[in-house]
């Protein structure tokens, strides 16, 4: 079973000027008794998330709305894991896979099937697994003869294509998306649809963060509208 | 997660960080003909140079001079390569850490995985310079076996050490860069450690004259001095606890440093 269960967490970025970034600023607070600290020692700190409070379970298919820089991205990378919460605790279990940004751990000298297997690996399959998807994703991504040259020859599209690929066959049980579907041509988005909808059926989680409100709607049986960093709508 | 269960994830993810080292450096020579043989030459071109004139000017037999000039050249190769990338090592990797977590030792271990590859080709270098100047090996030699081990385990705290503190203070890249050119000569790579007569604090205090004094002694089938390796004991210790408190303590503040 998987689950996510966030209680009142909130996330500050520190945002680091050149000044708390360096060494010596900081060897020289010490040495000058704290004269100058009041102006080296400062960060500012971003609230990005404010006390966000939200129970995902088995079969929640999820969209999250909202302006840009709302918290939709910073939400979807807390329930990756990938960022702690400043307060708060968040628990969960389940298998993550996620499609953030493009070209993740893609490296474009190699060719669409070694960048398969890096990616396939970095998102969760272990050695043998990744090998054994091989065949699955190069027939899904379609990307004919294409797969056999390196990915610097790749539209935006066809990596996005790849990406998407390995993410939804390493059959996660929480699956976080953010955005980007829009990228591929109509032809596969609709393959992309019908894959999302065929993994959320199997009664896993599935969160997706968009400004396409038709794709929320037919994707989604639970919408949540963030506004600086603040969860003010949720909707069944 | 704690830092143990990072480095128990990171040691079930060995095959994948050794696909992907393996990878990595594939994608850096993808279109030349000899690759990472490249390596291989270069360091062969850099012995035979720096053995005939340093061997001349320093008036010692090149048969005495150059194995462990050889020998010498090619564990600093590793050590400074390590040492030189490790501050950056999780700015390189920002992509998959934002994108899709791993355990955070995996980037340091991703690292040195990466030049130990560049080390093996490298090795081809010694065991040439060996068979040309015939030296002999024995019982003694098998033993640079667990001591590389334990040299590249040491590598890899090493590496998360400088990858933590690199990531929050960005100067350490180039204070790094600045002084391994210091470092190069207060390890006894052009000479021998006996072979200093003044300041050879210098070289008790250098964590790096160790490590290149004891694969030295053990390939060319000696023991290596008792103190030498009671401080090879000493310096993995401490770098395997520091990288644990770091890795432990402040592996959730990576993403905010980056």
């Amino acid at each position: 079973m998987a689950f996510v269960k966030i209680n009142n967490v909130s996330l500050d970025f520190p945002i680091y000027n050149t000044k708390t970034l360096s060494l010596r600023h900081n060897l020289l607070r010490l040495s000058t008794g704290g004269r100058i600290s009041s102006e080296a020692g400062k960060t500012t700190v971003v609230r990005a998330l404010d006390d966000i409070n939200l129970d995902i379970k088995d079969g929640d298919s999820v969209g999250l709305i909202g302006h840009n820089g709302s918290g939709k991205s910073t939400l979807l990378r807390l329930l990756a894991g990938i960022y702690s919460p400043t307060a708060g605790n968040i628990s969960k279990s389940g298998k993550v896979t996620t499609v953030f940004e493009l070209g993740a751990g893609i490296d474009p000298e190699l060719t669409g099937k070694e960048n398969i297997l890096r990616v396939a690996m970095l998102q969760g399959a272990d050695f043998h697994q990744a090998h054994n998807l091989l065949d699955e994703v190069t027939d899904f991504c379609g990307l004919g003869d294409f797969i056999n040259l390196p990915v610097r020859v790749y539209s935006s599209g066809m990596t996005m294509r790849l990406m998407f690929g390995v993410a939804t066959s390493v059959m996660p049980e929480i699956f976080l998306v953010d955005e980007m579907i829009s990228t591929g041509d109509s032809e596969f988005q609709d393959k992309a649809l019908q894959r999302m909808k065929d993994i959320s059926k199997a009664s896993k989680i599935f969160v997706l963060a968009s400004h396409d409100r038709d794709m929320i709607n037919t994707m989604c049986n639970k919408i949540i509208r963030l506004e600086h960093g603040k969860i003010v709508e949720v909707v069944k | 997660m704690s830092g143990f269960t990072d480095l128990a994830e990171t040691i079930k993810k060995s095959r994948i960080i050794f696909f992907f080292a393996k990878s990595d450096t594939q994608a850096r020579y993808k279109r030349s003909i000899l690759g990472p043989f490249w390596l291989t030459l270069g360091t062969l071109i850099g012995v035979l140079g720096l053995g005939i004139v340093w061997s001349q000017i320093l008036n010692i037999k090149s048969e005495d001079f150059i194995p462990n000039l050889t020998i010498g050249l090619v564990c600093w190769q590793l050590i400074s390569n390590c040492i030189a990338e490790s501050p950056s090592v999780f700015m390189r990797y920002a992509s998959i850490i934002k994108n899709s977590p791993q355990p955070f030792s995996f980037y340091p271990a991703l690292l040195v995985s990466r030049h130990i590859i560049n080390f093996a080709h490298n090795f081809l270098v010694i065991i040439i310079v060996m068979i040309y100047y015939s030296i002999e090996v024995n019982a003694t030699t098998l033993l640079v076996i667990p001591a590389l081990l334990i040299f590249f385990i040491n590598l890899f705290f090493i590496s998360v050490i400088l990858g933590f503190v690199g990531a929050r203070y960005r100067d350490l890249e180039p204070t790094i860069t600045a002084f391994l050119p210091l470092l190069f000569f207060i390890t006894p790579i052009l000479y021998k450690p006996t072979q200093i007569k003044v300041a050879s604090w210098v070289i008790d205090y250098n964590p790096f004259a160790y490590y290149v004094t004891i694969i030295r002694d053990l390939l060319l089938g000696k023991m290596p001095e008792d103190n030498f390796i009671f401080g090879f004991g000493v310096i993995t210790v401490i770098t395997m606890a520091l990288g644990f408190i770091l890795l432990n303590y402040k592996r959730k503040n990576i993403t905010f440093w980056l």
